[in-house]
């Protein structure tokens, strides 16, 4: 057996993949040799429990922290030649909200890689920027300041600037929390109709109960890959069991998971 | 008119030019909340100083200059060292450092007394505006007459070459800045280099503060990082509104500050002058603490709200 | 030499003695209140309240000079640092309060324009007909030498009387540094806690003006507290410690000074206080910079080797350089890749110890979770036999797994 070898077919068509990703701090793992490929074209959620290591996941893969281990490749290349196929959205609360920014410039800075230092922001990338704010319902707020917005609407103008850079693959880190459900709503509709354009999704999702609406794919993780796949197969009261620890009551999993998949041993 | 070219023109331009300038940075500084990083790369201009008098015997400007840039140098360089292989928080790392180079300074400079040769500690910390004379500063005329304005105190050039390069930063890493403060997380994702961004905007306040500690002083520079910048901030929302706010702070204090130390004084009737560098800093003080009062803008948006 | 020696035993003189007992107890204080402050995590706020303390000393100066002729009167002047140092306080507790503008923006503003206001000050004193100027500058840099015996013990009594006032409030300080919330909770006013921690400060940088200087005091104040946090983890150790090492460094300092009269006291202390920041940066055990490196790397080597092995348990192509260079050098692949008999056999190994972890985790998610380092230890290490054995029987053959 050789250990070196090529990419397989389905690594160099997936958007994203992840073999043997660790994460750590301090001699602890916060992520520990997981290995994911994410379908293209899917809209993938990743959940597990608080500090199971999602956020740190994203950021590790995309290089945004540092990683102990890890390939990472995009569409089978490096992710470093590759970032201009991904979007990110981050969390919102790692940022600054009394900058002194209005919403449209906030989106234009989703331009940042086309506009080079000698260029002057001009009347197209306005009009792109606008064009993404309508997407997401806020093309009326555009000369706000971001501090007067809503936390739905904040999260709406994050999802704009990342519209604006027309990637395959867009990234969230817990796109729904802390929003009203006509923004959740809203934000639900764009991510479906971007998966009907081609584009692949993939989330942090903070929500269990609403896993199976949105999502057709999903990664359980606790530090480790506890399941991954379709959410039909692998969102099962198993691995839902073993992802949290055990600390899902009967009664919040019989109403995640409907009766064909509570049974153990269905994987 | 001829004293004013020759006691006061040179001085009032300098002070105008490095406080314009320190005042640009300091906005960004403000933003991202490390305004207290001048206060490290100030205290250790001593330090290098005398490192360089030491080793190269002479107290020409080009000398010190590269000294305290070294000495600037080291101290990121030990800041980042501390905190990423310490685990200590920033402030705590930055404190450690600068007292101890600050320390090192002052017994080096003791010790080179003892060799009987004199550097001027006072004006390393409170600057010397006063001695930069324009002796062939006779009269207008002298602005038009090309030997007249070779005469002209090295300091205008140097601390107008300095002011140029922080211009062409500001203007070519603009997005790279703008970005990187607000979200240094996306900004990494999107290839903005938020890392490397942030040594330069620091080693451009270095360069800053080395310019600006031969005119006005070290420990006098932080204000004009400082004051003009946190005081546009709270008189706008705007980013380009809020650097043109920090621009005009900036030329009042140094214009006002320098006239009241020269002249302040003798409008009470005594003789004496105080230090224009002391004072530009007080003016600047005085700005914020008038816009933290009433600046119309000095609450802001805060934390991100529920839906 | 001879000299150091022997004021290090404390045998230079009643002066130099008196002196260097002030200066320990003022380092054991500047440690100790200095440690809370780190732990609040506001440490440069020293600086500001150094920086401020410099028109209250000027105008001190320049009131008592009009007075009586010299402007050298160690109490009046220090209490006139306090006032303008209380003033600079509030000025940056009401900045970061009530405005937009970071701590950092209001600590760099205060701390700036008064001294630069100071500065203006020093300019008018110059201009003065008053005695005692060039003393005013032993403020900027501390100086022990010529120090009067009156004066050392002032200095020494009030550390004490500080020392003995944080000793009192230490479980309040030390429940507001661990866990603001929860000393709310308990009864425990956080603003006013604070409020007494930063006064404290404030005494201890006003006392220590005349022996380190205005500019260095800070430097005592966060370098004993952060050589500290080296060694232990504990608050409470923590802040005993860092008094240790605060009254070491003035020690150091002190005696080292006084064995050559040109030195600065000032900078020797701070100078000493480094020294032992960089031996415990160093060198301490677990948090010191060669224990961590080390620890590290045997980390990162484990976890690069055990995941190369379960790639090969699993004929999954290996791209990383640092994993295929550890198994190359383990003997678990040649050098072109192809894995060697006892690297199959490890891969095995390592395959089956993961499949019975993964299998306790599913069975028992509750324990798991205690094993965090599970996966990179053999499982011989963690569990007893017959529970090793009992998994083994409950193991499904190769072919299932989620």
């Amino acid at each position: 057996m050789n250990v070196t070898g090529k990419i397989s077919d389905t690594v160099a068509a997936s958007p994203l993949a992840i073999q043997g990703l660790t994460v750590s701090y301090d001699h602890r793992p916060v992520v520990y040799s997981v290995d994911f490929v994410v379908r293209p074209g899917s809209m993938t959620a990743i959940v597990g429990p608080n500090g199971a290591g999602k956020s740190s996941l994203l950021k590790a893969a995309l290089g945004v922290t540092r990683r102990l281990t890890g390939d990472v490749r995009v569409f089978g290349r490096p992710l470093e030649q590759m970032t201009e196929h991904i979007a990110y959205v981050p969390q919102r609360n790692s940022v600054d909200w009394d900058f002194p920014a209005t919403v449209i410039d906030v989106v234009t800075m989703g331009l940042f890689r086309q506009l080079r230092w000698w260029q002057l922001t001009r009347r197209r990338h306005t009009d792109q920027a606008m064009e993404s704010l309508t997407r997401v319902g806020m093309e009326a707020f555009a000369e706000r300041q971001i501090g007067e917005l809503s936390g739905g609407q904040q999260q709406r103008v994050f999802l704009a600037r990342a519209l604006v850079q027309q990637a395959e693959l867009t990234i969230l880190d817990e796109p729904f929390a802390g929003v009203d459900a006509a923004t959740e709503k809203a934000i639900v509709e764009v991510l479906k109709q971007l998966r009907a354009e081609g584009r692949t999704l993939l989330c942090v999702h903070h929500d269990l109960s609403t896993v199976r609406d949105y999502f057709d794919e999903v990664l359980l993780l606790n530090v480790r890959r506890v399941a991954a796949g379709p959410v039909d197969r692998v969102f099962s009261a198993e691995n839902l069991q073993a992802t949290y620890g055990g600390r899902l009551n009967p009664v919040q999993l019989e109403r995640l998971v409907p009766a064909a998949l509570a049974t153990p041993g269905a994987t | 008119m001829s004293d004013f070219m020759m006691f006061s023109l040179v001085p009032m331009t300098v002070a105008i030019i490095i406080s314009m300038t320190c005042a640009l940075l300091g906005n960004f500084l403000v933003l991202r909340r490390q305004s207290l990083i001048s206060d490290a790369i100030s205290h250790v201009a001593l330090p290098g100083i005398v490192a360089s008098f030491l080793l190269t015997g002479t107290i020409a400007s080009t000398a010190m200059m590269l000294g305290a840039g070294v000495s600037a140098l080291v101290t990121v360089v030990m800041i980042e060292a501390i905190r990423r292989l310490g685990r200590v928080e920033i402030s705590a790392a930055m404190g450690v450092t600068f007292t101890s180079l600050f320390a090192l300074g002052v017994l080096l400079l003791e010790m080179s007394h003892a060799s009987g040769v004199h550097i001027d500690v006072q004006h390393a910390l409170y600057g010397n505006l006063e001695s930069l004379i324009w002796f062939e500063g006779v009269g207008l005329a002298s602005l038009f007459d090309p030997v007249a304005l070779a005469d002209l105190p090295p300091q205008l050039a140097r601390v107008s070459s300095v002011a140029l390069v922080v211009l062409v930063f500001v203007l070519v890493f603009r997005r790279h800045l703008i970005v990187g403060s607000f979200d240094s997380e996306f900004a990494a994702s999107v290839r903005a280099r938020p890392a490397l961004v942030d040594l330069l905007l620091v080693s451009m306040v270095a360069v800053a503060a080395i310019a600006a500690f031969e005119a006005v002083g070290s420990i006098i520079v932080i204000a004009m990082f400082i004051c003009p910048a946190a005081a546009a901030r709270l008189m706008t929302n705007h980013l380009g509104a809020q650097i043109a706010w920090s621009q005009l702070f900036a030329l009042i204090s140094a214009v006002l500050g320098y006239l009241l130390a020269g002249h302040g004084l003798i409008w009470l009737g005594l003789e004496m002058s105080l230090s224009a560098a002391g004072m530009i800093a007080t003016v600047a003080g005085l700005i914020m603490l008038l816009a933290c009062l009433w600046g119309p803008h000095r609450r802001g948006g805060g934390a991100p709200a529920e839906a | 030499m001879e000299a150091w020696w022997r004021a290090l035993a404390f045998s230079s003189g009643y002066n130099t003695t008196l002196v260097t007992v002030g200066a320990m107890l003022l380092g054991a204080s500047a440690g100790m209140i200095g440690a809370f402050v780190l732990l609040r995590k506001r440490s440069l706020v020293s600086d500001a309240i150094t920086h401020a303390t410099l028109p209250g000393l000027a105008l001190a100066f320049i009131l008592i000079g009009l007075i009586q002729g010299d402007g050298r009167w160690l109490p009046g002047l220090l209490l006139g640092a306090a006032l303008s140092s209380a003033l600079g306080l509030w000025l940056v507790q009401l900045v970061s309060a009530r405005t937009r503008l970071g701590e950092d923006a209001a600590i760099g503003a205060v701390l700036s324009t008064f001294f630069a206001f100071g500065v203006v000050l020093i300019t008018v004193i110059q201009s003065m007909n008053v005695t005692g100027q060039s003393g005013l500058t032993g403020y900027l840099v501390g100086s022990t030498a010529g120090m009067l015996a009156a004066e050392a013990m002032l200095i020494a009594v009030c550390a004490l009387g500080l020392l003995a006032a944080i000793f009192v409030l230490r479980r309040e300080f030390l429940l507001v540094c661990f866990d603001a919330d929860f000393a709310q909770t308990q009864g425990v006013n956080t603003w006013r806690a604070d409020l007494l921690l930063l006064m404290l400060l404030m005494a201890v940088v006003v006392i220590g003006l005349k022996v380190t200087g205005l500019i260095l005091i800070v430097a005592l104040t966060i370098t004993p507290p952060v050589s500290a946090r080296f060694w232990t983890n504990r608050p409470p150790r923590m802040v005993a410690l860092a008094a240790v090492l605060g009254a070491l460094s003035a020690y150091l300092g002190v005696t080292l000074s006084s064995a050559r009269e040109s030195l600065p006291t000032g900078s020797l202390i701070v100078l000493s206080a480094f020294g032992i920041f960089l031996v415990s940066f160093l060198a301490a055990p677990r948090r010191g910079v060669f224990a961590s490196l080390m620890a590290h790397q045997r980390f990162r080597r484990r976890v690069h080797l055990r995941q190369g092995l379960l790639s090969m348990s699993r004929s999954e192509p290996i791209f990383d350089g640092l994993t295929l260079r550890l198994l190359r050098r383990a003997g678990h692949i040649r050098r072109d890749g192809v894995a060697t008999a006892q690297g199959q056999a490890a891969a095995r190994d390592a395959e089956h110890e993961e499949r019975l972890w993964a299998l306790y985790r599913q069975l028992f998610p509750g324990d798991a979770l205690h094993h965090e380092h599970a996966g990179l230890e053999p499982i011989s290490q963690v569990l007893p036999p017959d529970a090793i054995n009992a998994l083994e029987q409950r193991l499904p053959p190769q072919g299932e797994s989620a």
